[in-house]
């Protein structure tokens, strides 16, 4: 799965097609401008664009911009002093940029509907994503997600039942694995509270 | 029993050249016969062949079992090692990065050791293959013994009655044809007995032909030859034999990309420094060593801006949408906001009802730009809209 895919500018009167998973986008070369349709399934969206003469569109796959708090859709639960690993998957957000002279900038962003904005006190507003716990990879499937391993260490004496894991993207971390998207692995130690995120040498656990 | 002997004399005369005189010697004999062998011996000869013929057809019944047993056990080879070459396919084409050198280390080993398998398995099969054409030359000399056996037989049976009868009643005037009729009696069992062999043999004959075909296919240095003919049943083979190729194919490649493996990337230079116990997934992996600094957050995540936009609470947006219908849209847009990917569903958005409005009260997610927060107004407008009778 590309996690990016430039967009031809059509001649007057032609369009350009890409088609990803269930998406498709259209380019239209119109009178005065260029239009964009953007079919997903059942929903549909257009936009009327202005280009520069040295616009570059492409479509990429995006990391979430916000913090991602994935919740588990099996129960997690950890022993005193025990790891677990896994695998999570966090939806992609399709992204329409325009490059060109001044730099890479987002036209627009397509959230799935599998993110889940939300505000929370402490953490600010974070997107929440509910994702099956695998212990295998490649997982199967078309949809554009990222798949993140995950450590998951409990250095407390009681049990830890996290509700979500914390998780903090960014598009440098994505790159294609084995017929899928990952990310590179995150360790998450429980603090009696709730997962954080920690460094290699500070979440091992001797056994 | 006497049915029996009544069905051979009738076919031992049905042989006979079919003339009057003869025909009735022929059925006094016969009559004659059937009635001493009824009075002396009465099922003696039927038990002894039936058992002679299970002894003699025992070597054949254990070599069909042997070559069930192996077929089944070939069967299971094969769909093991058609499973193996697509997973082996699969990692292939997708190990062409180079950069794990563990994956094509594993895979090296384990193709050495289904190459031993084969090899294995190739050298039992020539052991059964020896075995079973030992089977068939034994079956075949049971069968030559027991035909001679039944001969001998029939000619005493043949000569006891003659003796018995010949003080009492004087032999019939044609004694030459009579010896002829007695000839084409013991020609006729011989030659049902000799048909019930040749069938055994051919049947032996056929499976040892189709197993030797099966054993021809699946042995792996019998590859480049040209492949025998088509035959029914070839299918499986064909199957396997697209196996072994894509085996070779993938082996090639294996050996090819190896150097490259090891090369490897900064992944395969930090495999051995995993803490213990954390042994690397199937995953590559770039953690941070222990005792080197954390990676910093990503800029784009955590950029000083849009830390602080998306820390700081976003302001309520409350628009008032005039309906004809304030019950049916309020289900409408409630649902719509519930689904929309750009409203927060934490603080949940607030719908109230009036006599011809609804005052909807929700947070979007920070940065959204006002083009999208217009479309968004706008969809809230026509399901209102749409909801209205």
């Amino acid at each position: 799965m590309p996690l990016q895919l430039a967009l031809r500018r059509p001649p007057r009167g032609g369009s350009t097609r890409l088609q990803f998973g269930r998406t498709e986008v259209v380019l239209e070369a119109t009178r005065g401008g260029y239009a964009l349709l953007w079919l997903e399934g059942r929903q549909a969206r257009r936009f009327a664009l202005g280009l520069g003469p040295t616009s570059e569109l492409s479509v990429a796959l995006a990391a979430p911009r916000l913090p991602v708090r994935v919740a588990a859709r099996d129960t997690l639960a950890l022993a005193p002093r025990a790891r677990l690993r896994g695998y999570v998957q966090v939806p992609l957000v399709p992204t329409i940029s325009c490059r060109d002279h001044a730099g890479v900038h987002r036209l627009a962003e397509f959230p799935p509907a599998e993110l889940e904005p939300e505000w929370d006190d402490r953490e600010g507003t974070v997107w929440r994503c509910v994702s099956p716990f695998h212990v295998r990879y490649p997982i199967p499937g078309s949809e554009p997600r990222v798949t993140v391993a995950v450590w998951l260490a409990n250095p407390t004496e009681t049990i830890a039942s996290p509700a979500y894991l914390p998780l903090v993207l960014a598009d440098a971390d994505l790159r294609p694995v084995r017929g899928g998207v990952g990310a590179r692995p995150r360790r998450l130690t429980w603090n009696g509270q709730g997962l954080v995120a920690t460094a290699a040498g500070a979440a091992s656990v001797t056994r | 029993m006497k049915a029996w002997w009544t069905c051979l004399c009738l076919g031992a005369t049905a042989c006979a050249p079919p003339t009057g005189d003869t025909e009735v010697a022929a059925e006094l004999r016969a009559l004659r016969q059937v009635l001493v062998a009824g009075r002396e011996a009465p099922a003696r000869a039927p038990a002894v062949q039936v058992g002679e013929v299970a002894r003699a057809l025992a070597p054949m019944r254990e070599a069909l079992d042997e070559l069930v047993r192996n077929q089944r056990e070939l069967q299971q080879r094969q769909q093991l090692l058609t499973e193996e070459m697509q997973r082996w396919t699969a990692l292939q084409l997708e190990s062409g990065a180079g950069a794990r050198g563990d994956e094509l280390r594993a895979m090296a080993s384990r193709l050495q050791q289904l190459e031993a398998a084969l090899a294995a398995q190739a050298a039992r099969q020539r052991e059964v293959e020896t075995l079973l054409r030992g089977a068939l030359d034994r079956t075949a000399e049971h069968l030559d013994q027991f035909l001679l056996r039944v001969g001998a037989d029939v000619d005493r049976a043949q000569a006891t009655p003659a003796a018995s009868t010949e003080p009492a009643a004087p032999a019939p005037a044609e004694p030459l044809q009579e010896r002829a009729s007695l000839g084409g009696r013991r020609g006729s069992v011989l030659a049902w007995w000799g048909m019930a062999g040749l069938a055994t043999l051919i049947a032996g004959v056929l499976c040892w032909r189709r197993w030797r075909l099966v054993l021809a296919m699946s042995r792996p240095e019998r590859r480049a030859p040209p492949r025998p003919e088509p035959t029914e049943g070839a299918a499986d083979v064909q199957e396997i034999w697209a196996a072994a190729a894509l085996l070779g194919e993938a082996v090639g490649r294996l050996r090819d990309a190896q150097p490259a493996g090891d090369q490897g990337g900064a992944a395969g230079a930090a495999e051995p420094s995993f803490p213990p116990g954390d042994e690397p997934i199937v995953l590559a992996d770039d953690l941070p060593l222990p005792g080197v600094a954390p990676t910093p957050p990503p800029a784009g995540a955590a950029g000083g801006g849009a830390v602080a936009a998306r820390r700081s609470e976003p302001a309520a947006i409350t628009w008032r949408l005039r309906t004809g219908d304030p019950a049916g849209s309020m289900q409408a847009v409630l649902g719509l906001l519930q689904s929309d990917p750009r409203v927060l569903r934490r603080p949940e958005p607030i719908v109230r009802c009036s006599r011809d409005s609804l005052e909807v009260s929700f947070r979007c997610l920070p940065d959204l730009p006002a083009g999208e927060r217009s479309h968004l107004e706008q969809r809230l407008r026509a399901a209102c809209t749409a909801a209205t009778p």
